[in-house]
């Protein structure tokens, strides 16, 4: 067994565990994205990071790929926390606007504007339809093309190769594909402002 | 027809995978050879791939996708490539690619409608010292500027083709008997002739001088006496090609094959120095005859490249001549591993490749890991990748037997007994160089099976990357290997445990590894006594930019920035004045002039701001933008961010936004606090260390030079006159004598006036390009 602090309480867990895990067994909530249990581990959206203490400085890890050692100090809400989260949900807003997660997840930690230039992508590149196909389905049908702002999930040469049986597992776990906002949006408006018009609490988007 | 095609793709295809032993994890050896086949990836290929090796069409989409050096385009039949490293970057590689771009009607990246030519850029070929710098079909072009490059290409297309070339032993004993023997047959009298092919070298033509000196020797019946080779880089790529006579020790420079009748006649001959040939020193004067004297040379501590020059790298008995493989009788026989590792420990040796970190701590770890079957593995990292950095290219194309004696001696300590070269493609070179050496080491019984009789087993393959800077990363350099995409993932169990194929894998860079068998032949305490504390041994650095001598030179840790620029360098050109240095590559920073007589180690130079990197020095003058340079590399971290993780791909995405706004008089104060807010969160949340390293270059430009994005943005100037949205050319009519020579030079036809009357350049025309203020000869164009 492995125990740790997160957010000042003193947990025990066993060896194995990432922090997420970990933090998830005691109820202290950590936004994921990427993320997903039945999935391999990925880290790469970095809505999870959390602060880990190390005696007078720190750092920033992914509490999905971390593992839990003796004795470290987590943070999972500090304010160096929350501004990178921000942050990341910012920037990912800015290349998704319509995504009903993303919306929800600004709306909870207080994002109230993207001051970036937005450009709607349709994707966020979390990869999850990937790992789905591959891991869950066996399919091996969708992968990664391209690189850096070229990134895209796609299919060989944009057409369905023969390993596709069209389970649509992919859309199932894709958190874009879903029904946009119901609230009053606007192109490029946040849900923060429907939170405001509406109030329906705590979420607004979910039904 | 058609079908003549795709049955002529599927055999090769077949015979492709069977040479690769239908090895999943040589994917990458398999698509470069349908690559150099069709000069393309049909999909058919890749189609008939997946099949054979019975993997997913996607896996083997996604590799042919994320390299740069795979195309799915026909390609045109002269390969046109622009490099836009730093170097080359300061001395205006985007205006030639604009040029290249206008000159033959194509977009870059895409192939000329007649299917001649297909132009592409390439974020740093590693010929930096003669920048800016294109590659035709191979053969390199030096010094372009855009009124220079239109007749190379029209030689081209003129041409249809252009012809573009670039007994085992068993105990130390056997290796000292055979070393004696060798230098016996050659030292004695024989006069030397050792002509630098550097690429630098190659460049400036010295495979011509080559063939003129084979050919004189034969017709003056000398053949026999003088020994001529190719070496290595010397260093000075700035004075190509250089030749060194050895006894005599006569360094000639920039030597033409018109040169070599006169050269065998005086100087092999009867032992008569050329006059004309010799290198005179630009600052003091007078003609100088041997390397040692040139002040180029005289500060630095030539103990790793100093051996380039003398041996030809192709010749394992060169190497061995001048004393190579000793370190593995003392390795392998004499210490126990851990010897090796307290040895390397107290040398205080610390990684080139980047970061520094203390080697030893590093084969420490990896010993101690369990692996699963007993597999560890020991990896070179050639992928150098910096951009205005290019030791590691020298060391390997010049010296590769240094690099594999240290791996042998590493995985010795460490107990792997296989490993990797893990070499950039746009580095032929180097792969073919090093190559050649495993093959004759492997012959000679240095590496493979029970090395010289000590019972250890190590063997060592070569692995070419794809034109992808982050594959330099640990994590994403052995997902390429393995035959992946150059993904990095998280590094929260160290490579050392968990590495390639889930095994203990030690990585280290060329440099380092070239160290290794200095260390143990001279010993810790004698390797120790050159640098610092903290730093030791010495460095290699690539002087570049706007700088007198460019070129590789080597030194001592701890010497100064000004010791570099001012006396090795010999200063800035034309009298202009030095602004900054650029260190470090992407992840590193620009160093201002009141910073210049800080000590160069590891620790200095990331308390400035900046870091060591692998070795890239590019050196700025008054007319380099520090915004632009931020911008710059923004558009280079951008291109080669592999897309994994959001803070580096939007993030970095998001900052080049703002940059270029206010590079374009679009910036605001807000902008600016945005731009620093964002930074801060890129380094905190990327995945690896490209992301982590990334706000880097805009950070220390902001830190020391944030007038100048002040200016930017509120009086909406660029002081360096390189941002053209806010810069505006002119003629004095005055200075103007109506020569007429910028009115013919101009792309755009901007500039009109009669013939010994002032000229005029109309704005709505001009698309500043700086043809003209570059080729005025009279001062007359004003950049405003």
């Amino acid at each position: 067994m492995v125990k740790l602090i997160i957010d000042g309480q003193h947990i025990e867990v066993e060896d194995g565990l990432t922090v997420l895990e970990a933090a998830k067994r005691y109820g202290i909530d950590i936004p994921t994205l990427c993320h997903d249990e039945g999935l391999s581990e990925y880290g790469a959206c970095r809505i999870c990071m959390v602060e880990l203490k190390k005696g007078e400085r720190s750092s920033l890890v992914a509490s999905c790929c971390f593992p839990v050692r003796d004795g470290i100090e987590i943070l999972t809400d500090s304010l160096r926390v929350q501004k990178a989260r921000k942050m990341i949900i910012e920037l990912m807003l800015a290349s998704c606007p319509n995504s009903r997660t993303l919306q929800c997840l600004a709306s909870k930690y207080g994002v109230t504007r993207v001051r970036f230039k937005s450009e709607d992508r349709g994707c966020l590149l979390c990869g999850l339809c990937v790992r789905m196909c591959e891991q869950q389905m066996k399919g091996g049908a969708i992968g990664f093309a391209g690189r850096g702002v070229g990134r895209e999930v796609a299919m060989p040469f944009h057409h369905a190769p023969a390993e596709c049986r069209e389970c649509g597992a992919c859309l199932y776990i894709c958190p874009v594909c879903e029904l946009p906002c119901c609230g009053p949006l606007q192109p490029g408006e946040l849900c923060n402002s429907c939170f405001e018009n509406i109030r329906i609490e705590p979420f607004p988007c979910r039904e | 027809m058609e079908e003549l095609e795709s049955t002529g793709i599927k055999a090769f295809v077949e015979d492709a995978v069977s040479r690769n032993e239908f090895d999943k994890s040589r994917i990458h050896a398999i698509l470069q050879e349908v690559q150099e086949r069709f000069n393309f990836l049909p999909e058919q290929a890749l189609i008939d791939i997946a099949s054979s090796l019975q993997m997913p069409l996607v896996d083997i989409y996604s590799v042919a996708t994320f390299f740069k050096s795979y195309s799915m385009e026909p390609k045109g039949k002269h390969i046109v490539t622009v490099c836009m490293g730093t170097a080359c970057h300061v001395r205006n590689s985007d205006g030639l690619l604009k040029e290249i771009c206008r000159y033959l009607d194509v977009e870059p990246g895409g192939t000329t409608g007649d299917g001649l030519f297909t132009v592409e850029s390439v974020n740093c070929l590693g010929a930096c010292a003669i920048g800016p710098v294109i590659v035709v079909d191979g053969k390199y072009y030096g010094d372009m500027n855009a009124a220079k490059v239109n007749k190379v290409l029209q030689k081209y297309q003129k041409a249809a083709s252009v012809d573009v070339a670039i007994s085992k032993f068993r105990s130390p004993g056997d290796l000292e008997e055979y070393r004696i023997k060798i230098r016996e047959l050659r030292y004695p009298d024989t006069v030397s002739v050792s002509l630098c092919s550097g690429t630098g070298c190659k460049a400036s033509g010295s495979n011509e001088v080559y063939e003129a000196l084979e050919s004189e020797l034969k017709r003056s019946g000398q053949s026999e006496k003088v020994m001529l080779r190719r070496t290595g880089c010397r260093g000075f790529c700035e004075r190509g090609p250089l030749l060194v006579i050895n006894p005599a020790n006569v360094l000639y420079q920039k030597v033409r094959p018109e040169d070599v009748r006169e050269i065998v006649k005086c100087t092999i001959q009867d032992g008569e120095i050329v006059e004309r040939l010799l290198y005179e020193d630009p600052v003091v004067g007078g003609k100088v005859i041997s390397e040692d004297e040139i002040r180029f040379y005289k500060k630095q501590d030539r103990k790793i490249l100093g051996t380039n020059g003398d041996i030809d790298p192709l010749n394992i008995d060169d190497y061995i001549a001048i004393g190579g493989y000793r370190s593995l009788k003392k390795a392998l026989l004499e210490f126990e591993p851990v010897q090796i590792i307290e040895e390397v420990e107290r040398a205080g040796l610390r990684g080139r490749g980047g970061g520094g970190f203390p080697a030893a701590q590093k084969w420490k770890s990896c010993r101690a890991a369990n692996s699963v079957d007993g597999v560890k593995y020991v990896l070179c990292n050639a992928d150098e990748g910096d951009p205005g950095a290019f030791m590691d290219r020298s060391l390997l194309e010049g010296n590769p037997h240094s690099v594999l004696e240290g791996m042998i001696v590493g995985a010795k300590a460490i107990g792997a007994n296989s490993g990797y070269i893990y070499v950039r493609n746009e580095y032929p070179l180097a792969v073919e160089s090093v190559t050649r050496a495993i093959e004759d080491a492997e012959d000679k019984g240095l590496l493979g099976e029970n090395i010289l009789g000590s019972g250890f087993d190590f063997k060592v393959g070569v692995s070419r990357g794809g034109g992808a800077f982050v594959c330099g990363e640990s994590t994403a350099l052995m997902a390429s290997i393995e035959g992946k995409i150059g993904e990095p993932r998280e590094k929260y169990v160290h490579t050392a445990i968990k590495g390639l194929h889930v095994r203990p894998t030690n990585l280290n860079n060329v440099e380092t590894w070239a160290n290794v068998p200095l260390i143990i032949n001279e010993g810790a305490e004698a390797y120790a006594k050159t640098g610092t504390k903290n730093s030791t041994g010495t460095k290699i650095f690539s002087l570049v930019g706007k700088i007198n001598n460019t070129g590789l030179v080597e030194v001592p840790m701890g010497i100064t920035l000004r010791e570099i620029i001012f006396d090795i360098g010999g200063g800035i050109p034309n009298g202009k004045k030095f602004k900054a240095v650029q260190t470090g590559g992407p992840s590193g920073g620009c160093i201002p002039e009141s910073l210049i007589d800080i000590a160069v180690d590891f620790d200095r130079l990331t308390e400035v701001g900046s870091m060591m990197g692998s070795g890239g020095m590019i050196v700025m003058d008054e007319d380099t933008c520090m915004v632009d340079v931020a911008k710059y590399f923004l558009n280079f971290l951008t291109d080669e961010s592999c897309g994994k993780c959001t803070p580096c791909r939007e993030g970095l995405k998001h900052m080049l936004e703002i940059v270029t706004d206010i590079t374009e008089g679009n910036g605001s104060d807000e902008k600016l606090e945005l731009l620093l807010e964002l930074a801060e969160v890129v380094r905190d949340t990327s995945l690896c260390g490209l992301g982590q390293t990334a706000p880097n270059p805009v950070l220390s430009t902001i830190k020391y030079f944030e007038d100048e994005y002040r200016e930017h943005i509120h009086e909406k100037k660029c002081r360096a006159g390189v941002c053209k949205a806010l810069i505006e050319y002119s003629i004095d009519g005055e200075a103007c004598t109506g020569c007429t020579r910028c009115a013919r030079e101009c792309p755009v036809f901007a500039i009109s006036g009669d013939k010994k009357e002032p000229h005029e350049i109309d704005p709505a025309k001009c698309d500043k390009c700086g043809i003209c203020y570059e080729v005025c000869e009279f001062g007359a164009v004003i950049r405003k």
